[in-house]
């Protein structure tokens, strides 16, 4: 019995021993011999991160930041879940082949991470917060945050700023700037589309749809959304509003809610695969007698028109509502 | 005979009114913002007005007098059936069997799906009844059965979570399904379950007199010339059907079964006849009543009916498991164990042989590249890999040791931090932490963890301090507790979309990312509260003979046990706060330990957190390299492997 007890302590000893010893070359620094450039800040949400010059080895752990990267013709060298990514994302602009699958977005591999020796690692607060210091252990990180409990809070405007963010961490705010500025010609181009196409009505509801209990689970838009905004860019009006504050900039409801909007043109995402339209809404009286539907106002975007991206999803989800909206 | 007729019309009349009251507020809810006055002119007219509330109000209330009912029924057939009024399609895991199917057959086989729901929700509800009553054994014990059958939903659920995690895309609509909801676009889900539910009912109260002979007691049924047999076969059957019916529909939604059939009870009703029918008009009013609640609290989302009505139902659960637990015998269960216990001097060092092996390939091998022994010290393995791995066996042995504990105070050997709901009041501590207060840093939630554990750990205290701790009742009101908690979760997952994906992995316990500041904090509770917990092996042998030899013997029971109850609920909330909630090692460890070394408490206890730290190591290690470099979470692998050997051990256990 003594005997087992002294092993006890001496396993237990040993245990807190290693807990307790740091090893020393942890802090292994900033690598050598980098050439003299201009320090680079880049402000998040969790706090300034400075650079000594741009970022060569970006990680980004959330779509969004990837596509913002691509779209400023940086490849980054790791990236999550990029089959995923693949699935809903559509844009021009494609990763390499040699880019690095970092693992899921919501737990990506610290060490997968840690092998690729990044100067930069791009996380997004509300699943990344919670590995904060470990990620800067690794290189140093700059949060985003585009979700926000802020009544005032803006979604474009933060899509803008991070992409300007993620722009000059990598030495390309110009590239940037032409970006946003190809971006705006393209909402100008599209509002004088849809002025000239002398639709009935310019107000829109844009939803996102699937299925639940085979029942429709529609996802309505609210104003503060990034999607709606880019919708009065280009001259539609949104008529959704909320009354709570949805911070995700949507309220998910059923058919019942959209009678109020009838009048709206029917601006819809949904995915082939579920297509409650096709089938759950086929024979459905009060879908059928809605009046976007009786007068063929009801607009397809395409499952894979991202609507939470950056510039370039934005311009995607322009050209595929321009397209639709002036071709009937 | 005479006050029978009189509670009865009062049940019936009461209960209808109710349900006319409830279902006219029923139809004035919705999304489309009619006036009351405006419903009540125009439905008459064809148009708008009629046609929502025609073809979707009116369904919706149909689908939940229908499932309401339904379940109620079932309810009280499972009671009547295994003589256990905690018994419901819900505690015994029939729901969570059928739904599991579901889940299935729409990752597998998701165009199926659409045309035999029905089918496929049959299969998994009579494989789960299967499972349960040929673990539960032949007496059919209220407790052993109520137990059985929260570990069989226990282990569905964890595996229709790693399903949800895995296929997050095509399982996305399952979150509203998983806890009910009547949401209904037609009367096609009314047109077919109307018919097999009214045949089930009909042929429910026929089988009425049948019922109320069996009741009797099966001998005395036998004696009376009734083929106890073809009864019991009949019954299944129906409850089956009708809950199957149900999920097929509406989703899985617990407590009417327990609650409606219990009213129907306090009001006076007695025969199967009657007590069923009135179930079913009692249950029509509790579910359509949940369904207005939930839509009142929010008129603009879904909040699972489902989700309500556990909310409602688990404190009475808590309330029906008192009462039962009063009027049970003290279960005085050994908790097994080989009688040929192996030397410490032997297992100890091979355990340590098989820990130190372990350790060495977490250490090397991450999914693609080995890494010597002399590369331990880069910066990835030391930071990342290293005091992950630690950590993790020290968490799988906190949880082995609060096992030991709990199982030795309750004398029950399916006695875990699960079932006595301190890990799903723990999650749900976290969640509201989460989603209430979203200014706060996530770093905190530990802190809400923790304050949901004793909330718990309050609850049982309180609830059972009078009655010494009676192994019975904690094991119950641990279920309902558990229920309540679980319910808490879902309503807060539904209400806050894009944060589930954060917390459904938090949920389900997982490892990852833990570096050397939460070593050191595993570490301090781990060799604060060890030494006490081994400190009460002794006299948890004393108490393993029962509390009468045992108070002969000098202890004062009603301490030990509170003391190790504490000890043991510190120990599994602090692995929560840490880790999350990782279930089943608290409940292998020990067991497989049991094996080895008998019931002796303490060769128990080290025999058991070695193996607990071991398994966790495994399961971390699996989980994290099996498909690299994305990750399983640990809790669900734990789950996974933990299955088939808890199911094996299920079955030992007399």
């Amino acid at each position: 019995m003594k005997k087992l007890i002294a092993i006890l302590c001496i396993f237990m000893l040993a245990l807190g021993l290693v807990a307790c010893s740091q090893p020393t070359d942890t802090a292994n620094g900033t690598k050598g011999g980098s050439e003299v450039a201009e320090a680079i800040t880049i402000a998040g949400v969790l706090g300034d991160v400075e650079l000594e010059g741009p970022a060569q080895r970006v990680v980004a752990l959330e779509w969004t930041y990837a596509e913002n990267l691509l779209a400023v013709g940086v490849q980054p060298i790791g990236v999550t879940d990029i089959q995923n990514y693949n699935n809903w994302v559509q844009i021009e602009e494609k990763f390499d082949d040699n880019v690095v699958d970092v693992g899921t977005r919501q737990e990506p591999s610290l060490e997968k991470i840690a092998e690729l020796q990044p100067d930069l690692i791009i996380a997004i607060k509300f699943r990344h917060e919670a590995i904060k210091s470990q990620l800067e252990s690794i290189a140093p990180t700059v949060f985003f945050d585009p979700y926000p409990t802020d009544e005032n809070f803006n979604q474009y405007d933060e899509m803008e700023s991070t992409f300007r963010e993620i722009a000059k961490a990598v030495g390309k705010s110009s590239e940037a700037e032409q970006v946003l500025a190809e971006l705006e010609d393209t909402y100008v181009e599209a509002k004088a589309a849809i002025d000239s196409a002398s639709l009935t009505t310019k107000d829109v509801i844009l939803t996102q749809a699937f299925s639940a209990n085979q029942a429709p689970q529609i996802r309505l838009f609210t104003p503060n959304a990034l999607a709606s905004v880019i919708l009065e860019k280009i001259g539609l009006n949104n008529v959704h509003t909320s009354e709570v504050l949805e911070i995700y900039g949507f309220s998910t409801v059923n058919v019942e809610a959209l009678t109020i909007y009838e009048e709206a043109n029917y601006l819809y995402v949904v995915q082939d695969n579920d297509n409650i339209y096709e089938n759950q809404l086929k024979d459905n009286k009060v879908w059928n007698g809605l009046e976007f539907v009786k007068e063929n106002r009801t607009f397809p975007l395409g499952g894979d028109a991202w609507l939470f991206g950056g510039p370039l999803s934005a311009k995607v989800v322009v050209d595929r509502i321009v397209n639709i909206l002036v071709t009937n | 005979m005479d006050t029978l007729r009189k509670k009865s019309l009062i049940s019936f009349s009461g209960g209808f009114l109710l349900l006319i009251i409830v279902s006219l507020v029923h139809l004035t809810q919705g999304q489309a913002g009619y006036s009351v006055q405006q419903l009540f002119t125009e439905v008459w007219i064809e148009g708008r007005v009629q046609d929502i509330v025609l073809g979707m109000r009116l369904p919706r209330l149909a689908i939940g007098i229908i499932a309401g009912g339904a379940l109620a029924v079932a309810g009280g057939i499972l009671q009547t059936l295994t003589h256990n009024p905690l018994a419901s399609a819900s505690t015994l895991g029939i729901n969570a069997g059928a739904f599991f199917a579901v889940v299935v057959s729409m990752v597998f086989f998701p165009t199926a799906l659409g045309q035999y729901s029905f089918i496929v929700a049959v299969i998994g509800a009579v494989f789960a009844t299967l499972l349960v009553l040929s673990l539960a054994g032949r007496e059919l014990n209220p407790v052993r059965v109520a137990l059985t059958g929260m570990i069989i939903s226990l282990l569905f659920s964890s595996i229709t979570g790693a399903l949800q995690l895995l296929y997050e895309n095509e399982t996305s609509g399952l979150f509203l399904w998983g806890s009910g909801t009547l949401v209904q676009l037609n009367w096609s889900g009314v047109k077919f379950a109307f018919p097999l539910v009214f045949i089930a009912l009909v042929t429910s109260i026929m089988s009425g007199k049948a019922l109320d002979t069996f009741s009797l007691g099966e001998e005395l049924a036998t004696s009376l010339g009734q083929s106890v047999v073809k009864v019991k076969l009949i019954a299944w059957t129906l409850s089956i059907i009708l809950s199957a019916i149900t999920v097929s529909v509406v989703g899985a939604i617990g407590f009417i079964g327990l609650m409606a059939p219990h009213i129907v009870r306090l009001i006076g009703i007695k025969g199967h006849r009657k007590l069923l029918s009135h179930s079913f008009l009692w249950g029509s009013v509790l579910l359509i009543s949940a369904d207005v609640i939930a839509r009142f609290i929010q008129p603009t989302q879904e909040i699972p009916v489902g989700a309500m009505t556990a909310l409602i139902g688990g404190p009475w659960l808590m309330y029906l498991a008192y009462r039962t637990a009063k009027t049970q015998k003290r279960g005085d269960r050994s908790l097994g164990g080989t009688k040929k216990p192996i030397s410490l001097r032997w297992l100890v060092p091979v355990i340590i042989s098989l820990i130190i092996g372990a350790m060495y390939i977490s250490f090397s091998y991450n999914g693609t590249t080995w890494t010597p022994v002399s590369q331990w010290t880069s910066m990835i393995i030391w930071n990342f890999r290293i005091p992950r791995v630690l950590i993790t066996f020290i968490i799988g042995a906190m949880l082995a040791i609060s096992g030991v504990l709990l199982q030795g105070v309750l004398r029950n050997p399916l006695a875990d931090s699960s079932i006595l709901g301190i890990t799903s009041m723990s999650g749900a501590g976290a969640m509201i932490f989460l989603v209430i207060l979203p200014s706060i840093p996530v770093t905190w939630m530990p802190i809400g963890a923790m304050l949901g554990a004793i909330i718990a750990m309050l609850i049982i205290f309180l609830t059972s301090w009078k009655t010494g701790f009676q192994p019975i009742l904690l094991a119950l009101i641990g279920i309902s507790v558990s229920a309540f908690g679980s319910a808490i979760i879902q309503i807060l997952v539904v209400k806050s979309r894009l944060v589930v994906a954060a917390a459904l992995v938090w949920l389900s316990g997982s490892t990852y990312a833990k570096g050397w500041n939460d070593l050191y904090l595993a570490s301090i509770l781990f060799i604060l509260l060890v030494p006490v917990a081994i400190y009460f092996t002794r006299h948890l042998n004393t108490l393993a003979f029962g509390d009468e030899i045992a108070t002969s013997h000098g202890l004062n029971v009603s301490h030990t046990r509170a003391w190790s109850l504490i000890i043991g609920v510190v120990l599994s909330a602090s692995a929560v706060s840490i880790v999350g909630t990782i279930g089943f090692i608290g409940l292998l460890a020990p067991h497989i330990a049991r094996r080895l070394v008998g019931y002796f408490h303490f060769p128990l206890m080290i025999v058991s957190m070695m193996l607990g730290g071991l398994l966790l190591s495994l399961a971390d290690f699996i989980g994290r390299v099996i498909i690299a470099p994305k990750e399983i979470p640990s809790g669900l692998v734990v789950a996974l492997i933990g299955a088939p050997y808890l199911l094996y051990l299920l079955r030992k256990i007399k």
